[in-house]
C-alpha cells in the first residue's frame, strides 16, 4: 500500500517536473517576500499581525522599519524576541524586507 | 491523586520533540500541586545529564517549587503499573501515585517505512535549503522528523520549514534555483499561571547549511513574556490554520 502510494506520489512529482509551466508571478515571488516568510509566525501573513502584543508591520514606512530593525539589533530597543530576528533581517537583506512590508495592504485586526 | 501523593514524570533522552516541553510541564504541575495540593510532590526523572533547554531559566524557576524534586541522569528502564513503581537505569526505584511517562521518540512510522530515517532509525537528514531527504530524491521532510540542522524541534521551526520547503519545491518544479532562506525559532514556556520564559534563535545559511546567528533568552520569568506568548499563539495558529 505504502509502496504504491509512494510510486503514485513519485509519478505525480515527475509529471509536474516535466510539465510546461507558464504562470504569472505570485505574491511570494519577490526576494523580500521570501526573506520575510519567517516573520509571519509572529507578525502574520504579509505583516498583518492578529495578535494583541505583536505590531502590524504591513504598510510600515521603510525608513521607520529600517531604524527599528537597527535599534533592535544594537540593543537600543531591548527585546529578546526581536534582537535575534533583527540580525536575521540585516543578514538576509534589510532593504528588500523593508520594501516588501511597505507595499503590503494594512488590514484591520479582529482582536486588537 | 489525593493530597500528599507523589506524581512522577519522565524526560526522554535527546533528541525529542519540543526540548523545553517537559520542563514547562514540570513547572506547571509543580505550580498546580503547590496551589491546590500542598502536601503533594513531583519527581522529575530526566534521562539527560541536565535540563536540555532554557537551562538557567528553568533552574531558577524550579527553585520556586520546593515540591519539585528534579533528578538528572535517571533514564527509566522499567515500569510496574501493578506496584506503581519505576526503575531507572541506575537501579533506583521510585514509587508513584500518578505518572506521566514520556517515551523515547523518533519520526513517524511513515518516515521509517519510506526509508527516510538515518542510521539511528529515528530521524531524517535533509538538505538545509530544500528539505529534500538525503536518502530519497524528490521526497521532502519538514518539522520534528528532521535531524542535523542546529534548530530545536519546535512548532515555530516546523512552521518556517514548511513555508521555506514549499517555496523551494515550487522553484524546483519550475526548473529554478530555490531561494536560500533560513528558519527562525521563537519558543515560549509558561512556568506558572501568569508568567512565562522564552528563547529566540535566528539563523542564516552558510555554504548550504543552517548556521545560528544568535540565541537570546528572556532575563527571567515575566507576565509580559506570557502576554507575548499569547499573541504569538494567535499569530501562528492563524498563520497555519488561516
Amino acid at each position: 500500500m505504502l509502496t504504491s502510494l509512494l510510486i503514485s506520489f513519485a509519478l505525480i512529482i515527475a509529471a509536474l517536473t516535466f510539465a510546461p509551466f507558464n504562470v504569472a508571478a505570485g505574491p511570494l515571488d519577490s526576494p523580500g517576500a521570501q526573506k520575510a516568510l519567517v516573520c509571519s509566525a509572529c507578525h502574520g501573513f504579509a505583516g498583518n499581525s492578529p495578535g494583541n502584543t505583536v505590531p502590524i508591520i504591513a504598510g510600515m514606512a521603510p525608513n521607520y522599519f529600517k531604524k527599528a530593525i537597527k535599534d533592535y539589533s544594537e540593543g537600543k530597543r531591548p527585546s529578546p524576541e526581536m534582537e535575534p530576528y533583527s540580525k536575521y533581517v540585516l543578514q538576509a537583506g534589510l532593504d528588500e524586507v523593508a520594501d516588501y512590508f511597505a507595499v503590503q495592504p494594512r488590514q484591520p485586526a479582529k482582536t486588537k | 491523586m489525593k493530597d500528599g501523593g507523589v506524581a512522577v514524570m519522565t524526560v526522554p533522552p535527546v533528541a525529542y520533540r519540543c526540548p523545553p516541553g517537559p520542563y514547562e510541564r514540570a513547572s506547571l504541575i509543580a505550580w498546580y500541586l503547590q496551589t491546590k495540593k500542598a502536601k503533594s510532590k513531583l519527581i522529575v526523572l530526566d534521562a539527560n545529564k541536565d535540563i536540555v533547554s532554557k537551562t538557567g531559566l528553568f533552574k531558577a524557576v524550579f527553585k520556586d517549587y520546593s515540591n519539585l524534586d528534579y533528578r538528572p541522569s535517571q533514564k527509566v528502564e522499567k515500569i510496574d503499573v501493578g506496584t506503581k513503581e519505576v526503575t531507572t537505569e541506575t537501579g533506583d526505584k521510585v514509587k508513584y501515585d500518578v505518572i506521566n511517562l514520556i517515551p523515547p521518540q523518533r519520526a513517524a512510522a511513515i518516515a521509517v517505512e519510506a526509508d527516510l530515517v538515518g542510521g539511528d532509525k529515528r530521524w531524517c537528514e535533509v538538505d538545509h535549503v530544500t528539505y529534500e531527504s538525503v536518502k530519497q530524491k524528490n521526497i521532502h521532510v519538514v518539522g520534528d522528523s528532521t535531524i542535523g540542522l542546529p534548530v530545536p524541534k519546535s512548532g515555530n521551526v516546523a512552521n518556517a520549514m514548511g513555508k521555506i520547503c514549499a517555496t523551494a519545491v515550487v522553484h524546483l518544479l519550475n526548473g529554478k534555483e530555490p531561494p536560500v532562506i533560513a528558519p527562525g525559532n521563537t519558543c515560549y514556556s509558561w512556568v506558572n499561571d501568569k508568567e512565562a520564559i522564552a528563547v529566540v534563535n535566528s539563523y542564516k545559511i552558510e555554504n548550504g547549511k543552517v548556521v545560528q546567528i544568535e540565541q537570546k533568552l528572556t532575563p527571567g520569568k515575566s507576565v509580559i513574556t506570557a502576554q507575548n506568548s499569547l499573541a504569538w499563539r494567535t499569530s501562528i495558529w492563524n498563520d497555519v490554520l488561516g
